[in-house]
């Protein structure tokens, strides 16, 4: 019941309409589009950071009391124990609980020293924090561990710091190792170690905040050895899967507390951080702005919309001796409305595709950039402009709507005139 | 049975302080297989009429049936539906759509029918044939004479089969080579039983119909029949 070879033919017969209209849409398109897939970039980026590291550990520490209750007075520290692992891992709903300790001395090799005191670990933290090591190098293995050995992991940056000759170091621009390390002997305070590994590049942190790239680690027993009744500095937890988090913290917190005779009151004393949520607040944030960027090219989207509904109005009122030939021979007016819906359906599609297109290409060509070795682009996860298939979902959706909007009213108007005022029209 | 019954049909229009009457209080009745002309002067409300006949305008008040219809209270659809399979209007300025064919401005009327493509096609063609312009189907009215245009015109009024053909003034607009080649068509659309009304200012084709029907300030003031040894006239004096 449609004329569709008319609609081409009349679409034909306004070309320069037509052509500014496709290009307002694709102009509108590649922004609403590139802006999402900006947003949608910088959120993968980050997810990509915090899904490592410490990401999604809840971490343990002792701090200092401020409240007096039964072994505590106000100030008094709590320290924790070694053996406080024990009883958490207890703890149905913990899957994994990893010690951690500083070694409060200066790792150095020469003149040069790192900027972390080393951590001591066992070798099951490195598959909890995602660690990976460089080939020609390895991780603590449960010999390192039963034999006490005076063995080194080191991180990336704090390598480069260490063993590469070039005093000039530059913060954002981490250069490359000059030559491996492995083997080579450094010193923990005034013992000697041997450097066994060297970690991969990783922009995440651990702990409460040490980066990967400038951490060094120790066997946890080699650090007990020359530690007299030491103190942990954290515990780090994963809870199991599906466990409520929050209930899993404050139950760590509890049985920490009732082990020391302390109160889970005290916020102060036994403090549990999750990580996730704090990461969660992050990527909320994110949503935020991508949602905003989206609206910026919504409102673009808008504009561009008003420009159709413009366009389709100045051609119902040129075509509308046309309108009313069509009506004179038997056109109901629904079927005019449909001629002008579907009109700026084409064109709405052609500037559509054409706007995606050349957003996709914009995105290849960005992902294609090479952006090494900026701490600080590291740091977001080394962010590319992504469109995802929920972008491209989010922005063929808007299109429609705006365009049947824009379209609506024109076409109502068409269908809304009698032949004969059509007919007697110019 | 008559095919069109107009009673007491009355068309008003009031701008500002002026009052017209475009058509005041006019019946009339019109039985298939008629060829008829409408005269009268300029204003006088000829295309008033014909737009009312045609259901392309609503008259202010009276009553209007069309082959069975009361036309009178049908919906905007309904109305649309009966231009389409009733009505064929041929218009002295030709009204063809510019940038669409002969071919593709005589298949209109059938694709607001909902008939397929091929149909479309074949029935078109054949029109195009029987109007003489089997030559000129792919070409698009600007590279038409005004004779050809009309041809193509009649050719699109005539492609649903309507009951009725009206034609305000179909010659108006050509020479007189052309005008006499219209008219023949005319006849012959006549001798094959089809029911024509022709609002003409033009006597020859005037005297080529059955009966004239003269309209002055909206009012039927003569209605004369030509030749009543024509069948439909001779069976209607017999009733
Ligand atoms: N839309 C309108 N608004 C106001 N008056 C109108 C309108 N259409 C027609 N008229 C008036 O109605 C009367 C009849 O007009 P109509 O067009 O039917 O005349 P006509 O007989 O066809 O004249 P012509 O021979 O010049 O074509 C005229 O006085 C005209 O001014
Ligand atoms: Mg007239």
């Amino acid at each position: 019941m449609i004329a569709f070879r008319q609609i081409i033919q009349e679409m034909a017969a306004e070309k320069l309409h037509l052509g500014l209209t496709i290009l307002a849409i694709a102009w509108a398109t590649v922004s609403i589009a590139s802006m999402l897939a900006v947003g949608e970039g910088l959120r993968q980026g980050l997810i990509r950071t915090t899904s490592n590291g410490n990401g999604d550990l809840i971490i343990l520490t002792g701090g200092f009391a401020t409240l007096d209750y039964g072994n505590f007075s106000k100030g008094k520290q709590l320290n924790l124990k070694p053996d406080d692992v024990d009883v958490l891992r207890a703890l149905p709903s913990l899957a994994q609980v990893e010690p951690s300790a500083v070694w409060a001395s200066s790792v150095t090799f020469k003149d040069n020293g790192t900027w972390q005191q080393p951590l001591a670990v066992y070798p099951q933290y490195k598959e909890l924090t995602g660690l990976q090591v460089t080939a020609g190098g390895r991780w603590f293995n449960p010999l390192d561990i039963k034999e006490q050995r005076k063995v080194i992991v080191i991180g990336r940056n704090a390598a480069v710091s260490l063993f590469n000759e070039d005093d000039d170091y530059d913060w954002d621009n981490t250069p490359d190792l000059e030559a491996s390390p492995i083997g080579r002997q450094v010193k923990v305070g005034e013992e000697k170690f041997t450097v066994i590994g060297i970690l991969k590049n990783n922009p995440s942190n651990i702990e409460n905040g040490t980066p990967i790239d400038y951490a060094v680690f120790v066997p946890f027993t080699t650090w007990q050895r020359f530690h007299v009744n030491p103190s942990l500095g954290a515990i780090n937890i994963k809870p199991a899967p599906g466990a409520d988090r929050e209930k899993a913290a404050a139950t760590a917190r509890q049985v920490i507390a009732r082990k020391y005779g302390a109160t889970t009151e005290d916020m102060q004393l036994v403090q549990a951080q999750d990580m996730l949520l704090r990461q969660k607040t992050m990527r909320q944030f994110l949503i935020a702005l991508q949602s905003f960027l989206g609206i910026i090219g919504l409102v673009t989207l808008a504009v561009a919309g008003i420009g159709i509904a413009n366009v389709m109005y100045a051609t119902v009122k040129r075509a509308t001796r046309d309108i009313g030939i069509r009506m004179a021979v038997g056109a109901k007016p629904g079927a005019i409305k449909l001629h002008y819906l579907i009109q700026a359906f084409i064109t709405i599609s052609i500037g559509g595709a054409i706007g995606l297109t050349l957003t996709y290409a914009l995105v290849q060509l960005l992902q294609n950039i090479p952006i090494q070795g900026s701490g600080f682009y590291d740091y977001l996860g080394q962010p590319t402009p992504e469109l995802s298939f929920s972008i491209v979902s989010v922005v063929i959706f808007a299109l429609s709507v705006i365009g049947i909007a824009a379209a609506w009213f024109p076409a109502n108007h068409a269908a809304g005139i009698t032949p004969l005022e059509a007919l007697q029209s110019e | 049975m008559p095919l069109v019954k107009l009673e007491g049909v009355t068309k008003h229009y009031e701008s500002g302080d002026e009052s017209v009457y475009a058509l005041d209080d006019v019946s009339l009745i019109i039985y298939k297989g008629e060829f008829l002309s409408i005269l009268g002067p300029s204003g006088s409300g000829k295309s008033t009429l014909m737009n009312v006949l045609g259901c392309l305008d609503k008259p202010t008040s009276g009553f209007y049936q069309l082959d069975d219809h009361d036309v009178s209270t049908l919906s905007c659809n309904q109305l649309a539906a009966i231009r389409n399979n009733k009505i064929g209007f041929i218009f002295q300025s030709f009204n063809l759509l510019e940038y669409a064919t002969a071919l593709e401005n005589v298949m209109l009327p059938l694709v607001y029918a909902g008939v397929n493509i091929k149909k479309r096609r074949a029935k078109a063609a054949e029109l195009l044939k029987r109007v003489g312009l089997e030559d000129r189907m792919s070409h698009k009215p600007n590279e038409l004479s005004g004779g050809q245009k009309q041809r193509v015109a009649i050719a699109r009024a005539l492609v649903n089969d309507p009951q009725i053909i009206l034609a305000d003034e179909p010659t108006g607009a050509l020479d007189s080579k052309s005008g006499a080649e219209i008219e023949a068509l005319f006849s012959e659309l006549h001798h094959e039983g089809r029911t024509l009304i022709v609002v003409t200012h033009d006597i020859s084709l005037a005297r080529r119909t059955k009966r004239i029907i003269n309209i002055k300030d909206g009012k039927v003031v003569e209605d004369e029949i030509l030749d009543r040894s024509s069948a439909i006239y001779r069976r209607r004096e017999g009733d």
